[in-house]
């Protein structure tokens, strides 16, 4: 629906320039730069690469990870999803309410600060499984426990998802099955979910770039097993660390295989999400009548409660726990020593500052130039939509492609081609600034599609009488359109802000002496062994990453539940 | 074979405080369409569920064609009831072409001239030759005769309609209605029929169920239902009514007014109270004939008929005038009235 829609003030349109040369600079030139350095010398890098036997394995360990992860998540949520949504297994709302939220919670919590907790719980030699049991031996370094905490960390997306899908649709499809003649499980077979594939099928394709993109998980638990484990982004990070200028080439060479990997997957994700969409809204808001599980009731019950211990409360749990804990020989003598001592560590207040900082400055970054950008796309047609597109592709990019473009970029390209008082500015490696940069251009899809989809509720006729009633444009948008698209753009800045908060995968290749994050302090303390000091540290992290997930979560409530009808 | 159709004996149901239905009791005669007709959240359509085996009753019984559905021992579930569901929403599955919709319940019982039948069913709703297609190619108006041949094609016992038409525009639903009637009785299947429009009752029932708080408030054939509502609020839901005070009973059929005497019924056990004019039971008269004398409040031309409002000293009485009479408001009329209701005043 395009009514015809109040005219934008200039400043609008200079800002969404602005955004968009940023865009250019910060994104699609770098990723232009990648190319162009893996192309050096008709691509000689990237043959060279592409002959390696470990480019070969760390290609198919992110092929083989990513398939598995994707093979264990989706079912996993779905039918976490089926279970909370269509049968009896909790009795009443609340709880059922409660345990959604409560698997839900991985998702708020940065994949490798789980796999901190099973490197810590699942260590071949001393971890702490190993020490409970005696005699046990578990082994979570490799591909295995990478599978497990990536699955973790990937399944509420798909659980949401479904959920959301489950409860939009039409219950009287399902009726009208059990009128017709089938069973419950004929129900779930026939009308359930086949309703529900094309979705389940896209977020699988959503669950597969995610786990191509890992880095962090594969890092703690792959890079370190014994023999290690390398996928794409931690070979690329190797080769970073490493240094050299063949490297930076050979690295380019990698990205491009990585990012060309994504690409496709999320291609295939699209044309499957684009081939059938079924799900109808309701007519009538009412839930089906929720299946009697009778006697299988207690175990599926039993099997929810276990599945929440173990995936969610063990790991952190143990982060909790190893922060406050004298020594692994004595369990039940806790002490705040190592929190004193982190705390007093004058790099933990400078990581964590600099966090809030980047954190705070990348989500209003985003969410200003998204609700800018999402204005000007529902405005200007074919350029609109164009500026939206470009806003929102970075965010299909894998962090540390974009990384090394921005490298590229800042410490070699753009260092030769801008003036030197201008460099002095622009020359950001090693500053906060490039982290800034990366946060902003990473995660600007989610300010526009936010604020388009807040926009787009706005049916035109509240404008309309706002105009009518003697209200200007610029009047008509503060006290119409602003008060009902800000819980939106509140709720996209929390979406922005959360990950920035705890990032890894792009901070590890862009940080330098002086500019460490939590996540880069995390991986640092982790890499030196030093698990006390990273558990506290996590365990902060942690604890900021769920109550600020809680209060997105009620933004966007709020944002959905102050829509009019539309 | 018993010729019940449908039993339904002190249905109650609570959703936490509410009590939705509240004792409900009803019969089809085999073959019988019967329409509940009530205002929403009479607790209509909850009844129709739980019919259906959609909600579970907190007590009495139901039986369909002579089978026990529900009872105290008994609860089968909807697919084991033999009965056809149209929902307001249609319910055609997207996911599957209209045959395949069509099919599904015969599928579902092995039928393997399934295909064939759904094709008989589509011909039956004048949708041949559709049967490759999908739903979402289709109007509302189609995709609800989908809905229809589906819910026929398995020949079940009991058809269950939840408002069926709401969501088509004015004129296809007056259309459909006369079609619903005709098919139901040509395959001669017991229906039930939820709606809260009353011309929709009227025209596609053998009897209106009236569903007032729960319960049902009178089970008439339509005409009855119109001419002889069995208390106020019944005739309040059904069809436009006038209340005047200050009549006098003078006869065993007949009230005064004023100098004017109307033939009259009485609602039962009622002897004096009310009394309920239909706008149709209003004519003008000459003044030199009895009548009431009133003035013109408000006019409303409306097409074939202008609806009066006209103020008497018995209180406001609506009534239609045919357009080419000219009322306008501030005229000074004289009427008199044909029939006349008399109910307990509320």
């Amino acid at each position: 629906m395009r009514g015809r829609l109040a005219r934008v003030p200039w400043s609008w349109l200079l800002i969404g320039g602005l955004t968009a040369g940023a865009l250019i600079a910060f994104a699609f030139a770098p990723l232009a730069l990648v190319l162009k350095e893996a192309g050096r010398g008709r691509f000689q890098w990237l043959f060279h690469e592409l002959s390696e036997p470990g480019t070969r394995v760390a290609f198919l360990n992110t092929l083989a990870m990513s398939a598995l992860v994707t093979a264990v998540a989706v079912p996993a949520g779905a039918a976490l999803a089926w279970l909370l949504e269509r049968t009896d297994v909790f009795a009443t709302e609340r709880v059922r309410t409660r345990f959604s939220a409560l698997f839900a919670v991985p998702l708020a919590v940065p994949p490798y600060l789980l796999a901190m907790a099973w490197a810590l719980l699942g260590n071949g030699r001393n971890g702490l499984l190993n020490r409970l049991g005696a005699g046990a031996w578990i082994d979570l370094y490799g591909l295995d426990g990478t599978v497990l905490v990536l699955a973790t960390s990937a399944y509420p997306f798909v659980m949401l998802t479904a959920q959301a899908n489950l409860r939009r649709a039409d219950p009287s499809l399902e009726e009208a099955a059990r009128v017709s003649g089938a069973g419950p499980w004929g129900v779930l077979k026939t009308v359930t979910l086949p309703l529900m594939l094309p979705a389940l099928a896209a977020s699988a394709g959503l669950v597969f770039v995610f786990a191509t993109a890992a880095f962090g998980v594969p890092y703690l638990l792959g890079s370190v097993a014994e023999p290690p484990v390398y996928v794409l982004t931690t070979r690329i990070f190797q080769y970073i660390s490493l240094g050299g200028a063949d490297m930076l080439s050979r690295a380019s060479a990698l990205a491009l295989v990585l990012l060309s990997t994504s690409l496709a997957a999320q291609s295939f994700a699209s044309w499957i999400a684009r081939r059938r969409s079924t799900v109808q809204v309701g007519g009538k808001a009412a839930r089906p009548a929720l299946l009697r599980l009778g006697r299988v009731r207690p175990f599926a019950q039993a099997g929810l409660l276990v599945g929440a211990a173990l995936f969610i409360l063990l790991p952190l749990g143990t982060i909790v726990w190893t922060s406050v804990a004298r020594s692994f020989a004595d369990p039940f003598d806790p002490t705040l020593a190592h929190w004193r001592e982190v705390l007093a560590r004058e790099e933990t207040a400078r990581a964590f500052a600099h966090s809030v900082l980047l954190a705070l400055g990348a989500g209003a970054l985003v969410a200003v130039l998204g609700l800018v950008v999402a204005r000007l796309s529902k405005q200007f047609g074919r350029p609109g939509a164009v500026l939206a597109a470009m806003a929102a592709s970075p965010y299909a990019v894998p962090g540390t492609v974009l990384a090394i473009g921005l490298l590229l970029a800042f410490a070699y390209e753009y260092r030769l081609i801008v003036l030197d008082t201008v460099t002095f500015a622009l020359y950001l490696p090693g500053t906060l600034g490039l982290l800034l940069v990366a946060y902003a251009v990473k995660y600007m899809a989610f300010g526009v599609r936010g604020a388009r989809a807040a926009l787009d509720q706005i049916h035109p006729s509240l404008e309309e009488a706002a105009r009518t009633s003697g209200a200007g444009p610029l009047k008509s948008a503060v006290d119409v359109v602003l008060p009902l698209v800000s819980p939106a753009v509140g709720a996209a800045f929390l979406i922005v802000a959360l990950p920035c908060l705890s990032e890894l995968t792009m901070s590890v290749l862009l940080f330098g002496a002086g500019t460490e994050t939590a996540g880069t302090l995390l991986f640092e303390l982790q890499s030196y062994a030093d698990p006390p000091a990273a558990a506290v540290v996590a365990t902060m992290v942690v604890a900021v990453a769920v109550a600020g997930d809680s209060l997105a979560r009620r933004l966007q409530r709020r944002a959905e539940g102050r829509m009019p009808p539309g | 074979m018993s010729d019940v159709g449908l039993s339904i004996e002190a249905l109650h149901k609570r959703f936490g405080d509410n009590h939705v239905v509240r004792g409900l009791d009803l019969t089809l005669a085999r073959g019988e369409i019967v329409a509940l007709l009530g205002p929403s959240g009479c607790g209509k359509t909850t009844a129709l569920r739980m019919v259906a085996g959609l909600e579970s009753p907190d007590s009495g019984a139901i039986q369909i064609a002579g089978h026990e559905v529900f009872s105290a021992g008994t609860n089968l579930p909807p697919e084991r009831r033999q009965v056809g569901m149209v929902f307001q929403s249609y319910a055609v599955w997207p996911h599957r072409t209209v045959r395949d919709n069509v099919a599904y319940p015969l599928t579902l019982k092995r039928d393997r001239a399934a295909a064939t039948k759904a094709d008989e069913a589509l011909a039956l709703v004048k949708l041949p030759g559709i049967g490759a297609r999908y739903p979402d190619t289709l109007s509302g108006g189609q995709q609800q005769r989908v809905a229809l041949a589906r819910a026929l094609v398995a020949h079940p016992e009991l058809l269950l309609f939840d408002e069926p038409l709401s969501n088509l525009d004015a004129k296809l639903r007056e259309e459909m209605r006369h079609e619903i009637r005709q098919l139901a009785k040509a395959v001669g299947i017991t229906s039930l029929y939820v709606t809260h429009d009353q011309p929709e009752a009227f025209a596609v029932s053998d009897r209106v169920a009236v569903v007032l708080e729960g319960v049902i408030a009178q089970l008439a054939p339509p005409a009855e239902l119109y001419a002889a509502p069995a208390d106020l609020r019944v005739a309040r839901f059904v069809g436009r009514l006038s209340l005047l005070s200050g009549a006098e009973r003078v006869a065993e059929d007949r009230v005064r007014l004023g100098d004017l005497e109307v033939p009259a019924t009485f609602a039962p056990g009622v002897t004096a109270g009310v009394v309920g004019v239909r706008p149709e039971a209003v004519h003008l008269v000459g003044e030199a004939q009895p009548g009431l004398q009133c003035e013109v409040k408000r006019a409303t031309f409306l097409g074939e008929r202008t609806e009066v409002s006209l103020e008497t000293e018995h209180g406001e009485l609506r009534a239609d005038v045919l357009p080419e009479r000219g009322v306008r408001q501030g005229d000074l009329l004289r009427i008199s009235l044909s029939s006349a209701r008399v109910y307990a005043e509320r």
